[in-house]
């Protein structure tokens, strides 16, 4: 039912209860696909520690009932007709552009916590020693946060209504240029890696995540002082 | 080109007509940071972006941009 029209503070306080249940709902989704991906490594040979049956049940029941209600929740209420106005689209993209600042620098800290377990898992691989449970998980895991950062930093899956604010003109040469560092990082590193690689293989595959991580982390801090630096001072 | 620098009388046409950035940046279709910079300088718009630019002032594009001899 619509009522009568809504001042432009009511929008963007219901646009932020929906908005909030949204990531809530994210949140949960993707705490069921790790748990459901722990799982998924169970079966891959080589490894002789597995879950027990009780433990794998339990787990598979808890993935599915995060990943249910998580789909549930962010399905669940709509964005006001409303809101649908540029103006709208533009203030919450605009707020949108803060948190992703928070991202961008949040994204090295979180592939630095996550560094030490792929070293250690690309070590067993350069040794040859047993690939465990745990070093799949974790080297799938860093794979995919840092596919998912570096897609982040390209603008990927934008929604629409943001895309005037977050991939315009601007957006898209600070984008590129920042990006441009991603890849003279990584350039640089696997012709160092090549050089380690003729003095120590080992070396070289634990290096393989360090040059990973720095090829997604340079990028975006880089990002983030160019959005920093364009952003200062304007008037609303 | 080296010796050129480009130069814009946005904020001034803005305040002609009496509007904020996040209104020209609608009628654009870009966002109020782009505007800013290229108010600024700091950043050199588009071809299509400078004549967006003319057509929501309803001024020629050589209104709004000129060059000057600087640093560019």
């Amino acid at each position: 039912m619509q009522g009568a029209a809504m001042s432009e503070t009511e929008i963007l306080a219901v646009v932020r209860r929906f908005e909030w249940r949204r990531k809530v709902g994210l949140g949960m989704s993707l705490l069921g696909v790790v748990v459901a991906g722990a799982l998924a490594v169970q079966f891959v040979p080589g490894d002789p520690d597995h879950f027990s049956r009780t433990e794998f049940l339990a787990l598979g029941a808890a993935a599915a009932a995060f990943i249910a209600c998580g789909l549930i929740l962010m399905r669940l209420g709509r964005i006001p007709a409303d809101a649908r106005t540029p103006r709208i689209a533009m203030l919450r993209a605009e707020r949108l552009q803060g948190r992703r600042h928070i991202a961008l620098l949040l994204m090295p800290a979180s592939l630095g916590s996550m560094l030490p377990g792929a070293i250690r898992a690309a070590g067993h691989v350069a040794d040859g020693r047993l690939v465990t449970h745990i070093d799949l998980f974790t080297v799938a895991a860093f794979t995919a946060i840092s596919l998912l950062f570096a897609l982040m930093i390209a603008g990927r899956g934008l929604d629409s209504w943001a895309k005037p604010v977050l991939d315009d003109e601007l957006s898209r040469e600070l984008r590129g240029r920042a990006l441009a560092v991603g890849y003279a990082v990584v350039l640089a590193g696997v012709a160092a890696l090549f050089v380690v690689a003729l003095v120590s293989r080992t070396l070289a595959v634990e290096l393989i995540p360090v040059v990973a991580a720095l090829g997604v982390a340079g990028p975006a801090l880089r990002l983030f002082l160019l959005e920093r630096a364009a952003g200062g001072g304007g008037e609303a | 080109m080296i010796g050129y620098r480009l130069e814009n009388r946005l904020k001034q046409a803005r305040a002609e007509l009496g509007l904020t950035q996040t209104e020209l940046a609608l009628r654009v279709g870009v966002s109020r940071k782009t505007i800013n910079t290229v108010e600024n300088g700091v950043f050199t718009p588009s071809t299509t972006l400078a004549l967006a630019l003319a057509a929501a002032f309803e001024r020629p594009v050589e209104a709004l941009f000129y060059l000057s001899r600087g640093e560019g």
